[in-house]
């Protein structure tokens, strides 16, 4: 059972925390990202789970097995850990053949010479690499090295693969494909992977569940489609989604009963589903969160709409975005049909009402 | 056995000859010595007896520590900056995208493949007053009111010795400032191009002040050296004539091991070391003190 | 054809006279070196000889034969524990790191700038008690310590240089502190190991100050100990002394001609 849970694990440089109190559970066989943007912890965490750092708080468990707890004085070498690992830089020894870089941790095991050559040849196989086995690192591609570093991990039948921003070396095109095969790949071994990157485009089509970071915290932890269409807080509606979410910061009250949300130059009457909204929350400051393909933009007025001027219309293909401004906001609203509208037009945007969404400014919480 | 232990005990064990050799032979050494300058010592026959601070005092009480003091100031003052000077200019020259410039650099390097005991011979035979390059040259150039005594004159035995020792160090002195200089972003030197900034303002404005720490690490180096000068004078005519170019190295080991005064030639290299670590502990403080 | 600008040819001028003062004493000693005593004194010192002649090299090569055997010696000895040594606290501090391991490094690099002169006496007395002074060994020993400190700055500065991912994903694949030296930096090592030796190389060979208080007895000198008696004894025969000087300065010299960018690198680093 290849599982993984952490539990209140902190990581303290000097003064600063990298990591604060994060708690998650991987399980047997998940592909789990943790995505946030540079500086929020996701390395550390990382590096704290293969044992390259020493963790100041917390416990790190692999299935039913502390691997790290400094309360109990537990602190396992990275070299016993049993984790493989690769790196953004691939740190493919240039000293070695390729055969020499994969056959390299099970030399150190004093695995058979037979064998070793049997599970180098199987992962060089399944990577495709086989030609280059006896080349040196040298002149190989960034893709080339990728795999090198991939076979690497996988000639040690290790249970959990531990992934640091392995794709971002490539060029994009590229990229793409390298995510299609590495899922596949994770699928084939069936081995429990975390994989750690800043592109949330990533983390959404490979994550089997996401967990989002942000200033060594753990936001929110859930599958792709849980994070988009119910963020818990305001950092993840804002992080997940490109273009991101639209967020308008207003006052929420009670019109005859109703909750609205003074939007400064408008009143925005929020969807039957918030009724009881004004009566739950004290709060007063929220702020009007709605997804870019969830405003409707229309040249004719409409009930409960919100009057804005186009700005700009951006072609990006078989869609455009246009980008809008209503009161003192900028929006950015998804259409398919773009000959209609110019810079300088007045529309009227409508949101889905059931893709609205609502936060408390000040905490950042889902309201809604 | 804990696998960390392990770690932590096979680490010990393969840097431990190299820690212990070094802190016995300079740290060690360091406190035997200022042991040694605390006793009266004289004479083959070690003695230990203990008589405070006597040494420093008669020390401070002698002609030859001033006279040797005196002249290390000299060298300090003349030479440090003359040094880094004529090295500033070399990497400037060196910079301007030389053809040939391996070529330059390897030269201005040679002299510093020297030991000392070469030096002081070139420069002995460069300085002889009768037969010596410097004279002939400036007699068959036309200039024999030039000629001097040179290293036989006691009042400008100290000046030719440190053209000699800038002579050694110019090329050193030059591959710290242009490795100063060629770690400068290039694209400061374009923005000020573009800019509009003439060679000589960007020079002044933008690699000069940026320059800092090589001026620092050069100015360490060669003041420690300064201290701690030996090898080449007393080759050179071992610190004469007289007492004129004697520095405090020269005069320490005189004393230590001329005259079989152990325990006042510690008391003379200890002030040495006092003077280097007053250099050198506020640099390497700073350096890593980040890290 | 374009007339060089004047700035350049300036430049050329500058670089030129710099050159030759660089050169004048060494090409000196060399012309000087291939003389007879007669033409020592009837050519200037920066002529060419009419009639050259070995024999001064030879004659200077017949005293100093021993010693600059003595130096070969030093010189190897002295190099391979030293860069060993240095190797080895290079890794530790620029990989290993621990908990006071800047301490110590700074403890390290601080004896590059310790002065000869306080371990002068305490070295003598040393030497004596465990019966070295006099002969080679004392130096061999010397130069295997001294040389050790500037080796693991050489050798830091350039491990710093290989990524740290290296030795992470060693470590995650199994390799201890010893087994990551062993097959991860050691191969990496030739460039290190050769600046290193290098720049060792340079710094015993040339030597003085302990070859002069440590070695008793013409058997047992270093070859700058020996040219300088040379020089102390054979006053007026500049020919002679300019031909000892030029045994003990060729080995470096060649050194920083071919071997030039290695040096280089060693010094700039420091």
């Amino acid at each position: 059972m290849a599982s993984l849970t952490i539990k209140g694990l902190t990581k303290k440089y000097g003064e600063t925390a990298a990591v604060e109190d994060l708690s998650l559970a991987v399980k047997d066989k998940e592909f789990v990202v943790l995505v946030g943007p540079s500086g929020c912890g996701k390395t550390t965490t990382l590096n704290s789970i293969a044992g390259l750092v020493e963790i100041d708080g917390g416990e790190i468990w692999f299935g039913d097995e502390l691997v790290a707890s400094p309360e109990h004085g537990i602190s396992k070498i990275p070299q016993k850990r049993e984790v493989a690992m690769v790196f953004q830089d691939y740190a493919i020894y240039p000293h070695m053949t390729v055969f020499g870089n994969m056959a390299f941790p099970l030399e150190i095991r004093k695995v058979d010479k037979r064998e070793v050559e049997a599970r180098v040849r199987k992962a060089a196989q399944l990577l495709e690499i086989e030609e280059l086995l006896h080349r040196r690192p040298k002149a190989l591609s960034g893709g080339q090295r990728q795999r090198i570093a991939l076979g690497r991990a996988m000639v040690r039948n290790p249970k959990i693969f531990l992934l640091d921003e392995p794709l971002a070396n490539l060029d994009a095109k590229l990229r793409v494909h390298a995510r299609v095969e590495l899922k596949k790949l994770q699928r084939e071994l069936g081995v429990t992977a975390i994989f750690v990157t800043h592109d949330q485009i990533e983390a959404m089509t490979m994550g089997d569940r996401i967990a989002v970071m942000n200033d060594g915290h753990l936001e929110q932890m859930g599958t792709p489609a849980e994070l988009y269409h119910n963020p818990q807080n305001r950092f993840v509606a804002g992080f997940i989604g490109s273009p991101p979410m639209n967020m308008l910061e207003g006052k929420l009250e009670a019109k005859d009963g109703q909750p609205v949300v003074d939007l400064g130059f408008c009143l925005y009457e929020l969807p039957k589903k918030a009724r009881e909204l004004t009566k739950k929350t004290a709060a007063s400051e929220v702020i009007l969160g709605v997804r870019p393909e969830n405003v409707v933009v229309t040249k004719e007025s409409k009930r409960n709409a919100l009057e804005a001027t186009v700005v700009y219309v951006e072609l990006t293909g078989k869609e455009s975005n246009v980008h809008l401004e209503a009161g003192e906001f900028l929006l950015i609203a998804i259409r398919t049909s773009t000959q209609d509208l110019s810079a300088g037009d007045t529309v009227w945007l409508s949101f889905d009402e059931k893709k609205v969404h609502v936060f408390d400014r000040k905490s950042g919480k889902a309201l809604l | 056995m804990d696998p960390k232990k392990k770690e932590k005990i096979i680490t010990a064990l393969i840097t431990l000859p190299a820690f212990v050799s070094i802190f016995f032979f300079f740290y060690c050494f360091s406190g035997w010595n200022f042991f040694i300058s605390l006793t009266d010592w004289e004479g083959f026959v070690p003695s230990y007896n203990l008589v405070g601070f006597k040494n420093y005092v008669a020390l401070f009480h002698d002609p030859l520590f001033w006279i040797s003091f005196k002249n290390n100031l000299l060298l300090i003052l003349l030479f440090v900056p003359g040094v880094i000077l004529v090295g500033l200019i070399l990497a400037i020259l060196l910079d301007q995208k030389v053809r040939g410039e391996g070529v330059f650099r390897t030269i201005y390097l040679l002299p510093f493949a020297l030991s000392f005991v070469v030096t002081a011979a070139l420069w002995a035979w460069m300085y002889s007053p009768r037969v010596g390059t410097l004279n002939v040259l400036l007699e068959r150039l036309g200039l024999g009111f030039l000629k001097s005594e040179w290293i036989t004159d006691p009042n400008i035995v100290m000046y030719c010795i440190i053209v000699a020792l800038i002579w050694q160090f110019a090329g050193y002195s030059g591959i710290i400032f242009l490795a100063g200089i060629r770690s400068i972003p290039g694209s400061h030197i374009a923005a000020a191009k573009v800019d509009g900034a003439s060679p000589f303002a960007i020079y002044r404005r933008i690699v000069l002040p940026q320059l800092k720490p090589s001026f620092t690490t050069a100015f360490i180096i060669f003041m420690c050296f300064a201290l701690k000068a030996f090898d080449f004078i007393w080759v050179l005519n071992r610190g004469g004539p007289g007492y004129s170019a004697h520095i405090l190295g020269v005069s320490m080991y005189k004393e230590t091991f001329g005259l079989d005064k152990f325990a006042y030639g510690a008391a003379y290299s200890m002030i040495i070391l006092l003077l280097s670590l007053v250099v050198v502990v506020p640099f390497l403080s700073r350096v890593y003190r980040r890290e | 054809m374009k007339i060089p600008k004047l700035s350049r040819i300036i430049l050329y001028v500058l670089l030129g006279l710099f050159a030759v003062l660089s050169l004048l004493p060494l090409w000196s000693c060399v012309v000087t070196a291939l003389k007879t005593s007669k033409e020592v004194i009837l050519t200037t010192p920066v002529t060419p000889p009419l009639r050259p002649t070995l024999a001064p090299l030879m004659e200077s090569l017949d005293y100093l034969k021993r010693p600059l055997i003595n130096s070969l010696v030093l010189v190897g000895s002295g190099i391979m524990v030293s860069c060993f040594f240095g190797s080895i606290l290079g890794y530790v501090f620029s990989k290993r790191r621990f908990r006071g391991s800047t301490i110590l490094l700074v403890l390290v690099v601080l004896c590059l700038y310790i002065p000869p002169q306080v371990q002068l006496i305490p070295m003598v007395q040393t030497m004596s008690k465990v019966g070295l002074h006099g002969n080679l060994g004392a130096l061999v020993l010397l130069y295997m310590i001294f040389g050790t400190p500037m080796c693991a700055f050489i050798f830091k500065t350039l491990y710093d240089e290989i990524p740290d991912s290296f030795i992470n994903a060693a470590k995650v694949d199994g390799a201890g502190t010893w087994t990551i030296y062993r097959r991860i930096m050691l191969p990496l090592s030739v460039i290190p190991f050769v600046v290193a030796a290098l720049l060792q190389v340079t710094v015993i060979w040339n030597d003085y100050i302990w070859g002069l208080v440590l070695t008793v007895g013409k058997a047992n000198l270093p070859v700058t100990v020996a040219m300088a008696n040379l020089k102390g004894s054979f006053v007026a025969e500049w020919n002679l002394q300019m031909a000892g000087a030029l045994w003990v300065a060729l080995p470096t010299l060649i050194i920083f001609i071919f071997l030039g960018k290695y040096v280089m690198r060693g010094y700039a680093g420091v």
